[in-house]
């Protein structure tokens, strides 16, 4: 008969243990995807309903959203002016194949009512929401008093709070996200569509490498790891001393 | 030295081999795979997984997916005023609410009036009857277009991460004799391409877009397009509620 010591018995524990946390994921996800797929949208929503503010500001990008519901919130009386990042330019702009998103976004406003003199361009040629964040930055010191609602899509409310609050430091508190819903992807069925797929997985790629970097993660992750490895050694190095004297124990009493 | 214990067929140390624990293994291989996964990102057949070879072969009129990338345009410019190509070829798509209110005029009128302005001959310009929302329906309007010129060559041109794409969709939609006589042909952009891609933000951005369009492609098929209300006025009553 083949005998196994401790140490093998243990391995064999975890593979059964790994395998059946493996199956039990497995038939969780396959039965209730849908649930936890939506959940994972509505997860990145992190925006408030409109409320009153001195300021709206539309992040770049999103057009066909964001800048409508910055127009509504004025329109409304929920806010007294539009403030938009200047964006860096790209070949097709450079072409003149299309106009710059700062063209669009302007037009877009002036079309939805918003007056010219209402709308304001934060100067630092954007061309992430980091860069965005420190445009407000700046204009947040020279505006000590201004609470500002920062319009931008659904799902990249999450990632842009978690920068905002990080570039703003104090203040954060002066800010707060208003989601502008999508047209043409339904967060309950994002994944059944290209374009739904296509955005929430960016998005949540993007997200990933923004924690990644970070770093507050980076030095937090690390010093996790490394006490789970002191954690682990100490752990064995006591089960082995106990094991070693429960033989000695054992071998006197037979002796 | 005796005392250490060896294989009695091989003569190896087996129970120094034995005691590196369990967990160490793990991490060493999960070290490795991760490597493996880094030099293969990083390496330019991971980009090749998303092009495709560009066999230059003749062609007689030139589509432009995506006429918002400039590299795109300045090829089908390039190749009609070289005289390689007699004819571009416009699409135009449904109408989203930015075109609705007037803020951008509509991608057909745009690259018709890019195309004037640059000097092409308002008769090299045409557009394909029909109004698409996909570029599987844009592929199914180009089918049309070929039976009507059965002796065309075409060629598509869209950016290099989306040839692999492109070239599937083509295989789907198209009837096989069309599909013969079309050419998919990425165009790089020179900001990026296979050999540097991961080291642009956007280069990044583009590689994972085109990577996750083409597995839906791939897996999914036809993209499902949900009916989508773009009027302004009723998308800003239900944004601030």
């Amino acid at each position: 008969m083949i005998s196994m010591g401790g140490g093998g018995m243990r391995f064999v524990r975890i593979r059964l243990a790994l395998f059946l946390t493996l199956t039990v994921c497995l038939v969780v996800i396959s039965v209730c995807h849908r649930p936890i797929l939506a959940f994972m949208a509505h997860w990145l929503d992190v925006g408030v309903l409109p409320r009153p503010a001195d300021y709206v500001m539309v992040l770049p990008g999103g057009p066909e959203q964001r800048p409508f519901v910055a127009a509504a919130m004025v329109r409304a009386g929920l806010a007294k002016g539009v403030l938009t990042a200047e964006t860096q330019t790209d070949p097709a702009n450079d072409e003149g194949l299309v106009p710059t998103t700062d063209d669009v976004l302007r037009r877009i406003l002036m079309l939805r009512g918003v007056r010219e003199d209402q709308i304001q361009v934060l100067p630092g040629h954007s061309k992430s929401t980091w860069t965005d964040a420190l445009a407000l930055s700046q204009f947040m010191r020279e505006h000590p008093q201004a609470t500002i609602a920062i319009v931008t899509d659904c799902y990249h409310t999450r990632r842009s709070s978690w920068v905002f609050q990080r570039v703003l430091r104090g203040d954060a508190s002066r800010v707060f996200f208003v989601s502008a819903r999508l047209s043409a992807v339904d967060p309950n069925s994002w994944w059944t569509t290209e374009e739904g797929l296509t955005t929430y997985l960016s998005e949540y790629s993007k997200l990933f490498f923004y924690v990644a970097t970070d770093q507050t993660v980076i030095v937090l992750v690390g010093g996790i790891g490394m006490a789970m490895i002191v954690g682990s050694r100490f752990w064995r190095k006591r089960a082995a001393r106990s094991q070693g004297s429960t033989d000695t124990a054992a071998a006197t009493l037979t002796g | 030295m005796s005392d250490i214990p060896r294989s009695p067929k091989t003569g190896r140390i087996r129970e120094t081999i034995r005691r590196v624990p369990a967990s160490y293994r793990w991490c060493a291989a999960m070290l490795v795979l991760m490597v493996v996964a880094v030099l293969f990102g990083r390496s330019r057949y991971s980009a090749q997984i998303l092009m495709v070879k560009p066999s230059h072969s003749a062609a007689d009129a030139v589509f432009v997916v995506d006429f918002e990338s400039g590299q795109c345009y300045r090829a089908a410019v390039d190749s009609v005023r070289s005289g390689a190509i007699d004819t571009v070829l416009l699409c135009a798509e449904t109408p989203r609410r930015l075109v609705s209110i007037g803020a951008i005029p509509s991608i057909e009128e745009l690259g018709r009036q890019k195309l004037l302005n640059d000097g092409i001959a308002p008769d090299a310009i045409q557009l394909i009857q029909g109004v698409s929302r996909t570029d599987w329906e844009t592929a199914r309007l180009l089918d049309v277009w070929l039976n009507e010129h059965p002796a065309k060559q075409l060629r598509v041109l869209c950016d290099s991460f989306s040839g692999r794409r492109w070239s599937w969709i083509c295989d789907r939609t198209l009837a096989k004799p069309n599909r013969s006589r079309v050419e998919i042909e990425g165009i790089t952009d020179p900001r990026f391409d296979e050999t540097n891609w991961w080291r642009r933000r956007l280069g990044v951005k583009v590689y994972f877009c085109s990577l996750f369009r083409l597995a839906y492609a791939r897996w999914h098929g036809e993209d499902v397009v949900p009916d989508v209300d773009w009027s302004a006025d009723k998308y800003e009553s239900t944004a601030l509620q």
